[in-house]
């Protein structure tokens, strides 16, 4: 008989709240995900779509004046990092859980030099003499394939080159050896050539240590052949989730359509214009009745706008969250919708979307 | 302005002014050495005074006009014995001399002093040494204001070993009243070029110039010796925190003129001893416009209330002043001083048809400030536009050496020893008669009480330009004002002052319970 | 690289000595720029034409300045500065016997601002609009805003008047007497050394509030850092430039000395000889004075530039 299958991550209807001048926003609505060890869940949508807030409030480092409500439970392991107090959770930051952001330009402090920084998740915990942490700075560097490890390390963030200083938020993630990986927008600020080589260093170390990896990006591209399975969020709710394959291939959320069709081709009929959804994602200040992608939705009827819309599931872990899914119309507006399969899932050669 | 320019700016100006040709008087019972009557029972004997000065000294030099200031006598006294000292009844006598004796018509001067006198460094204190110290002082190099007095002398010379002669270009029946002050504090030159040495019953045992000097016990002393073994003299500028000093107990004795500190003395457990010898007045330049006006003058008399100014700025303490003869002058006969009366002073100035409006300079001292600021009300209220000019030591000496100002903010001692102070101030060629006022019956009753070897006919001739002065008003009187020492309980021998023209107190008679 | 090093340098050193050098000058013409007669000043008003002569000559009122310049310079390289007008000692001297007093009520007075700021700040900027950093705030308000001889007196009735711990006023040299020494400078010190606090404590509060907000401390926060540990090795260095600059800049200024607090504590520093000379036309002592002080700005600030390029290796790469 198998043991209990405990997933890495387990999130069970977060309910966040950002405490602002103007009231409480409501930024997540119920998200639940799991994350098993090795596996890659890919997290899209839009910006304000609530995938950054997701991940701090796993990690528990909001902005230092942020003030934060949860309701749920975010359960590593098992634990609920929720209950737990804070010095609790801080020792799982570094070793448990860690986090590689977006910016590599100001994620790292300029006037401290990399060996530091990099062997933080140790040195936070241990004390380790110069020497020492300059060896494992460099092992940490030449992990993550940067070139003249020892030099790179005693240097200052400012003397890397981006893709360079994003290894070096890499290195610096794993350097505690985590489970858990939550990587918000990694490559965002990178060069599309640079993009790739980071994605697949992140593989590499994924398959190799077992992590557990939560990759947050408003790029569903990228996802191909990365993650195993997706969530698409939008205004701070699931909106669909499988894996990826039926995701991509199969969506069911107009929402997830609409996304997919966005993205632009590089085979294919050139198009001029490239689609957009039109209208903004909803004011998450106020209270949404029914579905919150109604206003933009091309299916949507009287019944979205007053109730929230019902689960739906599709088989293999694919469901979404909608009154009337693609390829179950009860409407004749849209028949099918054809969404052409990239040319090579395996090289992922899409041209990144200008950032929103 | 910071406090510091406003304390140290009382340095240059008012020194001297009040060095060259002011007098001083003191309890002469203290700087001969006798015990006074008044307080802390009987001496004890040795100790460490500590003195809070309220002014940095330059040299230890009497030819340095702050030394011989009425705030700083009580360091002079300590190094140098002064030939003549002011006594209560406002005339001088002897103190290092035996007797200072003219001839019958004053033209021709005696000085015999005491024998067997010594400097600290064993030279003798003879007749050529007084000379010589006379020489050196009057000499154009010296910054000593005493080369003003010492115009009048057409010649001296040593005859004898104790006897000096000095003959004089015209009658000065107080001649020696001029040895009250640095020309009559002998020194002598010492070993290095720049020191003196005095006679005094102290000597320097260190001293850092302008922060502090500390003097010992001179063993060879020729008087009576001291109580106290070491007296250590600091320079504290901030009259605040000088009075802190004192109340903490790091210091036994301080010189104030704040009017607020003598009256909270008491009540801090200090004892105050004080005399009304300093006076404000409102120098008026009668030169230039608006004063050349007499009737200017006057009405700004009647403009101004002088008892409320005391009641204000010297917290009812001192007196009004009624005129140049201060109320401690022997030569007082019954002064009279126009009233408040603020319609004769519109009615004066409607007669002159002018529309008044000056520049008031004023030394940054809080008293003057406060004072020219009630002043200013007081004659707007009769419709004279008065602006308050702040200027510090140097620009108000500047203003005063060159007679350019129209009317300034004065505090002086010079008025202490009359027979000093009228000459100075009123003399048509004297250089500190900077209000330029001058009459020929002024001029001539003048130098009739300077002639004049009886006290009663130098009183009526003092009357008379009293009486001048107070009708031709070049200057306004307002205030006489009380200060002098406060000390703590632990200080014995401290004289009772209120008598005092001039405050010259010695170390010597003091002691420490 | 060395080359280019050396040639940096010179650049430098010829900046500073341009600089002096006009300083110098302001300060050779000084009898003519400032205003009222220095005779009168220090000889009294009484002073006749003959005695305003000859100190007017001494003073050198109608030389050629740059001639006196040549002279000041050529004296002062054998280290000759004058002798000073109002009492005749060598201002050398008097140099060297205040400067070592103003320097140790000085550095006293930075340590006790800094010990006060910093941890202050920190915990300032780490709760802002918290009850800490209310307090703090309104404190150093209170004390920037009152005249700095308030908090000196308040603090000499306190400690010396009431409590009767520490002397109110007065200075005894380190030489002899170093407890006298300690005891007579911390009333001195403290005064300054807390209204200089305050003005540290608002600009390092701004900084740290700005930096605590970089991407880069929370990504510390992230790897698991204390907050402790966050503050003082995360958030101060890169927050510290401006503190650095203000500490500089007070070292050369504070040369011309603080004459406010000399004065009322009776320090005998460059401060109060400084009051002194200004009130008595004192032109030897200014014009040395001027001299040194400037001497010390362009030092602080050469040393605040080194130190910035330690604090920040952004700058010295960005000069290439």
């Amino acid at each position: 008989m198998t043991p209990p299958h405990i997933p890495v991550l387990d999130v069970r209807s977060l309910h966040t709240h950002i405490h602002t001048a103007g009231g409480p926003l409501h930024v997540l609505h119920g998200v639940s995900l799991t994350i098993d060890a090795g596996e890659c869940l890919g997290v899209v949508g839009e910006s304000g779509s609530g995938k950054s807030v997701l991940a701090r409030t796993v990690l528990g480092v909001h902005g230092r004046t942020v003030r934060v409500e949860n309701t749920g439970r975010v359960l590593l392991h098992g634990d609920d990092l929720l209950d737990i107090d804070p010095r609790q959770r801080r020792r799982r930051l570094g070793g448990g859980i860690t986090m590689v952001h977006q910016d590599p330009m100001t994620s790292l402090n300029p006037v401290v030099r990399v060996v530091d920084q990099v062997t933080e998740s140790l040195t936070n915990r241990t004390r380790m003499g110069r020497r020492e942490r300059l060896r494992v700075a460099t092992e940490l560097l030449a992990a993550v394939d940067v070139p003249d490890p020892e030099r790179r390390a005693r240097a200052y963030p400012h003397e890397l080159s981006g893709g360079l200083r994003q290894r070096v938020g890499i290195a610096a993630a794993l350097a505690g050896d985590p489970a858990l990986l939550l990587a918000d927008e990694p490559t965002t600020a990178l060069d599309v050539t640079v993009q790739r080589t980071v994605l697949d260093l992140m593989d590499r170390h994924r398959a190799a240590r077992g992590l557990a990896t939560l990759l947050i990006t408003h790029d569903i591209g990228l996802l191909y052949g990365r993650a195993e399975r997706i969530a698409v969020m939008y205004a701070g709710r699931i909106v669909e989730t499988g894996p990826t394959e039926a995701v991509t291939g199969r969506p069911v959320h107009p929402y997830t359509v609409a996304l997919l069709r966005s993205v632009p081709r590089v085979t294919g009929e050139l198009r001029r214009v490239l689609p957009t959804i039109p209208g903004s994602p909803p004011d998450l200040a106020l209270p949404i009745a029914g579905c919150p992608f109604a206003p933009r939705c091309e299916r949507a009827s009287a019944v979205c706008g007053t109730a929230p819309p019902p689960r739906v599931d599709v088989g293999e872990g694919h469901s979404a969250h909608c009154h009337h899914p693609v390829g179950r119309e009860t409407t004749s507006t849209t028949a099918s919708v054809v969404v052409p399969k990239p040319a090579s899932a395996a090289t992922g050669t899409v041209v990144e979307e200008a950032a929103p | 302005m910071t406090r510091t320019t406003r304390l140290l700016a009382a340095t240059a100006a008012l020194a001297g002014v009040l060095a060259g040709a002011s007098a001083c008087t003191t309890s002469d019972d203290a700087v001969a050495g006798k015990p006074p009557a008044s307080n802390g029972g009987t001496a004890k004997e040795g100790g460490t005074l500590k003195v809070g000065l309220d002014r940095p000294f330059g040299k230890l030099d009497p030819a340095d006009a702050t030394l011989t200031s009425q705030p700083m006598f009580l360091l002079a006294n300590a190094l140098f014995d002064p030939l003549m000292v002011n006594d209560a009844a406002g005339g001088v006598h002897p103190y290092l001399a035996k007797s200072f004796t003219p001839n019958a018509d004053a033209t021709r001067w005696t000085l015999e002093l005491t024998p067997g006198v010594t400097f600290s460094n064993g030279a003798p204190l003879d007749a050529q040494a007084v000379v010589a110290h006379v020489t050196r002082l009057t000499k154009p190099e010296t910054k000593c204001s005493c080369i003003v007095d010492a115009a009048t002398i057409a010649g001296m010379a040593a005859a004898g070993p104790t006897t000096v002669r000095f003959d004089l270009k015209a009658p000065n029946a107080t001649f020696p009243n001029l040895f009250t002050r640095a020309l009559g504090y002998i020194a002598a030159p010492g070993t290095s070029p720049d020191a003196v040495v005095g006679s005094g019953p102290f000597t320097v045992a260190s001293s850092q110039t302008g922060v502090s000097v500390t003097v010992t016990k001179n063993a060879n002393y020729w008087g009576t010796k001291p109580h106290v073994d070491r007296v250590e003299y600091k320079v504290l500028p901030d009259t605040d925190s000088r009075y802190q000093s004192l109340r903490s107990g790091d210091t036994d004795l301080i010189w104030t003129e704040t009017p607020s500190q003598h009256k909270q003395a008491a009540a801090d457990g200090l004892r105050s001893a004080t005399a009304p010898a300093a006076v404000s007045v409102a120098l008026l330049n009668t030169t230039t416009a608006p004063f050349d006006d007499a009737r200017v003058r006057q009405a700004m008399q009647y403009a101004i209330d002088r008892e409320a100014l005391l009641k204000v700025v010297n917290l009812g303490q001192g007196g009004v002043a009624d005129g140049p003869l201060l109320s401690t002058s022997p030569y007082r006969k019954n002064p009279s001083y126009p009233g408040f009366d603020p319609a004769k002073a519109k009615a004066l100035l409607a007669e002159s048809g002018k529309q008044v409006s000056f520049d008031y300079l004023v030394p940054s001292t809080p008293a003057s400030q406060q004072r020219a600021t009630v002043i200013q009300q007081m004659l707007g209220d009769v419709g004279i536009k008065m602006t308050v000019k702040p200027a510090d030591a140097a620009a108000q000496a500047t203003a005063l050496g060159q007679r350019q100002f129209q009317a300034l903010d004065f505090t002086t001692s010079i008025l202490g020893d009359t027979d000093l102070g009228f000459p100075s101030l009123f003399l048509a060629r004297s250089p500190f008669n900077f209000t330029g006022f001058t009459t020929p019956q002024v001029e001539e009753a003048l130098n009739r009480g300077r002639a004049a070897l009886d006290a009663a006919a130098r009183g009526t001739a003092y009357d008379d330009v009293a009486k001048a002065v107070v009708r031709d008003a070049p200057m306004l009187f307002l205030t006489e004002n009380r200060v002098g020492y406060i000390a703590s309980g632990k200080v014995g021998g401290v004289p009772a002052l209120d008598k005092a023209t001039v405050l010259n107190l010695s170390p010597t008679g003091l002691w420490l319970t | 690289m060395s080359a280019r090093l050396l040639r940096r340098a010179s650049l430098r050193v010829a900046r500073a000595a341009a600089v002096l050098f006009t300083v110098a000058l302001g300060a050779a013409a000084l009898p003519r720029l400032m205003p009222g007669s220095p005779a009168l000043a220090a000889l009294g008003p009484g002073a006749t034409p003959e005695q305003v002569a000859a100190y007017n000559d001494r003073v050198g009122m109608d030389e050629n300045v740059l001639a006196a310049l040549w002279q000041w310079l050529t004296d002062a390289v054998h280290g000759d500065l004058g002798r000073s007008l109002l009492n005749d000692v060598p201002v050398a001297t008097e140099l060297g016997d205040r400067i070592p007093v103003t320097l140790e009520l000085f550095l006293t007075a930075q340590i006790v601002a800094l010990a006060v700021a910093v941890p202050v700040a920190l915990r300032s900027a780490w709760k802002p609009g918290g009850v800490f950093d209310r307090v703090a705030t309104t404190g150093a308000f209170v004390v920037t805003a009152a005249p700095g001889f308030v908090l000196g007196l308040l603090l000499i009735y306190v400690a010396a008047v009431q409590m009767r711990v520490l002397p109110a006023t007065g200075w005894v040299r380190f030489t002899d007497d170093p407890v006298e020494n300690l005891r007579h400078l911390v009333l001195p010190a403290l005064t300054l050394g807390l209204t200089e606090a305050a003005v540290f404590t608002r600009t390092l509060r701004v900084q740290l509030m700005d930096t605590l907000d970089q991407p880069y401390i929370a990504a510390a926060r992230g790897r698991g850092m204390s907050t402790r540990r966050l503050l003082t090795r995360r958030a101060l260095r890169p927050s510290s430039l401006p503190l650095v600059t203000l500490v500089g800049l007070g070292i050369g200024t504070s040369l011309g000395g603080s004459v406010l607090v000399e004065t009322l504590f009776a320090v005998p520093g460059i401060g109060s000889l400084v009051a002194t000379a200004i009130a008595g036309r004192d032109f030897p002592v200014l014009r040395a004075v001027i001299v040194v002080s400037a001497a010390g700005v362009v030092a602080a600030t050469l040393a605040v530039d080194l130190l910035y390029r330690r604090l920040d290796p952004r700058i010295a790469d960005a000069r290439r």
